[in-house]
């Protein structure tokens, strides 16, 4: 599981989004789609331990705690058929992935072709105080790593004080916190991006109108993302927040240092969540150990959860209570049900799998959902938007950086599914990302340029 | 299809690699040249379109490799010993792929440049300069699909000749739209540097109908059912 913690407060505050990747469901997701081979054989066997009955699979080791009457159930059912299930779950997961990441890219990148205010330099932000405007190249690579390390610095110390209010359980505080800083991205980031837009497009809006957008639209996000709501909204606003957020640091991130920043996080992103003391792993461990969601505001899920009459009745009772509408629930249902052995959540999970193959009439479907930390949006965005702003006016590295980043993407979560704990979600990603964007501007560009001046298809 | 876009993604992964591979090739080809010599610059370009497209093709098996070992272990997975989906059907959503970043990487340039103001041809090139791109880019994606078909069958059924064709059908495409009348290069709202050919266009569909019945003839053979996908595409080709 990957969990994100996102802790921006304000526009001077750095956003310490670190990413992560989770897995919110206890069956393993198997790699099916273009899966490296050796992921397969190791996907194969962890399948073929389960057929052979063995009752601690993979992803109980993983997850620490299993309810256990999940596990015989699961095992008693067909398994070859949860197992097509979660085959198809595999590849849904990538999608249900998929699809939020490249809104969130798009519009940020339609903002930036569009609206001139966030490619224009109006400063920077305090936490990267060397400026780059030095004429010489290596004075300006020292100044780029030297705000490297004062934002990276900055994103560790905050991480540390989160994990450490977290585990004093300073509730309160970290609530506080969290929802200043929505407020702060949902009223004034908005006003900023709309006033913008509206300016681009030479739209007259009056304040009394602009007020009642404003208010309203922040009043939705934050009761949406802070207490309950339409899964669906809840991921727009999550989604729209990350593209905000994205755009106050493509526009106040100076160019190399923007292009370090990102490298030296995903070197982070990779130590933080995999190394034993890593703020991020212990974050999600205490979460896990507490049996608690981690904050409702840091991570997007992908996963919904209608249970519309069951065959047990006490989870019949619970079925109305657990609709789509709680979607902050969700969060805690999906994360709670793989770490704990609630009784009447084990119940409610083990008879899922044999739902397709018995029922009829219900229509129970449950959908295990991934976890994808809002950081992980954020620097996505941040690395697209960055190539469609300083590209030249090149749109094929704003696509090869989409490309690229897709791919991290699904290889990442083929390595969920493979070792089904928390992972990292920005390395790979932003890995390809980085290569694509330098190779495509400086190698391809060229190439494709010649070509097309010269009616040439390749 | 969630696993048809993962495959879709993928292709468009790996024509990007190979691309990219290839560009760096002429790159260090021209840097390494003399950059006032016209005919040589002329000829490494040549040198890379072909260069570029051999990549492409051994890159298309790469990926039927990959994907030949996706199917396995799909097939490993499933309860009744079959996967989902077949290797005609992630032969038809390869190619798609491949021409679908191709054709963007074609295209989406000309697109960009096409919103702002500028008037086609006004230095007494061709004025159809978009009109040809986008059918060129059509036809090229088209092409990629039907390869992709071909390549996968031929490598499934071991028939060399197959592949080769594929590859000869490449090379002949992507060489036959070069025409050097003009050596200035421009933008293209100010004109390009080529002088279109309108009888090209016809030339190349022409190129594209056995094609289509070729794709079609596998699809329906014994060995390829079930790929309707396939035939949903020649008759989309052939229309």
């Amino acid at each position: 599981m990957i969990t994100f913690m996102n802790n921006s407060d304000s526009e001077e505050e750095p956003c310490n989004e670190r990413t992560s990747l989770m897995s919110a469901e206890s069956p393993s997701v198997p790699s099916y789609q273009d899966g490296l081979q050796a992921s397969e054989a190791g996907e194969a066997q962890a399948h073929r331990k389960r057929r052979t009955g063995s009752s601690r699979s993979p992803n109980n080791i993983a997850d620490g705690e299993m309810s256990d009457s999940g596990v015989p159930v699961r095992e008693s059912t067909l398994e070859n058929e949860e197992e097509e299930l979660t085959l198809k779950y595999g590849a849904k997961h990538v999608i249900m992935l998929f699809v939020p990441v490249t809104l969130c890219m798009i519009v940020v990148v339609a903002t930036i072709k569009s609206v001139r205010f966030y490619t224009e330099k109006n400063g920077q932000l305090i936490y990267t105080p060397f400026s780059e405007d030095t004429p010489s190249v290596g004075q300006r690579l020292l100044n780029s790593v030297l705000n490297t390390i004062i934002m990276i610095s900055v994103i560790v110390v905050m991480t540390v004080f989160l994990v450490l209010l977290y585990k004093y359980r300073c509730y309160k505080f970290i609530h506080g916190w969290l929802i200043l800083s929505s407020l702060m991205l949902l009223f004034l980031f908005t006003y900023i991006y709309l006033g913008e837009v509206l300016k681009t497009y030479n739209v007259a809006m009056d304040y009394p109108t602009l007020f009642l957008v404003i208010w309203n639209f922040g009043a939705v996000g934050m009761i949406c993302i802070h207490w309950k709501g339409p899964l669906q909204l809840q991921q727009a606003y999550l989604i729209m927040i990350s593209a905000l957020m994205a755009l106050v640091f493509i526009k106040y991130l100076p160019e190399w240092s923007a292009w370090v920043i990102l490298g030296a996080i995903s070197i982070y992103d990779l130590m933080a969540v995999l190394c034993p003391k890593g703020p991020l792993r212990m974050l999600v461990e205490t979460a896990q150990e507490r049996n608690e969601p981690i904050f409702p505001a840091l991570i997007y899920s992908s996963a919904m959860m209608w249970t519309v009459g069951m065959a047990k009745p006490d989870t019949a009772a619970r079925g109305p209570s657990q609709q789509t509408w709680d979607a902050a629930e969700d969060g805690r249902e999906n994360h709670r049900s793989p770490s704990h052995g609630d009784s009447q959540m084990s119940e409610t999970r083990s008879p899922v799998p044999t739902r397709p193959i018995t029922s009829l009439e219900e229509l129970e479907e449950e959908e295990r959902g991934v976890k994808l930390g809002l950081g992980d949006f954020i620097f996505y965005s941040v690395l697209v938007g960055k190539a469609a702003a300083t590209a030249s006016g090149d749109w094929n590295t704003t696509l090869a950086c989409f490309v690229a980043i897709l791919i991290g993407l699904c290889l990442t979560l083929l390595l969920l599914a493979v070792f089904k704990k928390a992972l990292p979600a920005l390395p790979i990603s932003i890995t390809f990302g980085l290569v694509f964007y330098f190779s495509t501007d400086n190698l391809v560009r060229p190439f494709m340029d010649t070509l097309a001046s010269h009616q040439l298809y390749i | 299809d969630p696993l048809r876009i993962i495959i879709l993604i993928a292709g468009a992964f790996f024509w990007l690699v190979s691309l990219l591979l290839s560009s760096l090739i002429w790159f260090i080809a021209v840097k390494a040249s003399n950059p006032q010599d016209e005919p040589l610059q002329k000829g490494l370009l040549i040198f890379g379109v072909m260069f570029s497209v051999l990549l492409q093709e051994a890159f298309r098996f790469l990926y039927y490799k990959l994907l030949r070992k996706a199917i396995e272990g799909l097939v490993a997975l499933s309860e009744d010993g079959c996967s989902p989906i077949s290797i005609q059907q992630m032969a038809y959503v390869a190619g798609v792929g491949f021409g679908l970043m191709s054709g963007a990487f074609s295209m989406i340039n000309l697109l960009a440049d096409a919103l702002g103001p500028g008037i086609v041809g006004i230095h007494g090139d061709s004025q159809l300069y978009f009109l040809t791109s986008a059918f060129m880019t059509m036809v090229l994606i088209f092409l990629h699909t039907f390869w992709g078909i071909l390549f996968f069958h031929g490598c499934e059924h071991r028939r060399w000749w197959e592949i080769m064709a594929v590859v000869v059908m490449h090379l002949a495409v992507s060489g036959s739209v070069s025409s050097w009348e003009q050596s200035s290069v421009r933008g293209p709202i100010f004109g390009d540097g080529s002088q279109r050919n309108p009888l090209l266009l016809p030339l190349l569909q022409k190129i594209c109908h056995p094609l289509c019945q070729a794709g079609a003839r596998i699809a329906s053979s014994p060995q390829g059912g079930g790929s309707g996908f396939a035939k949903c595409c020649c008759a989309r080709g052939r229309g």
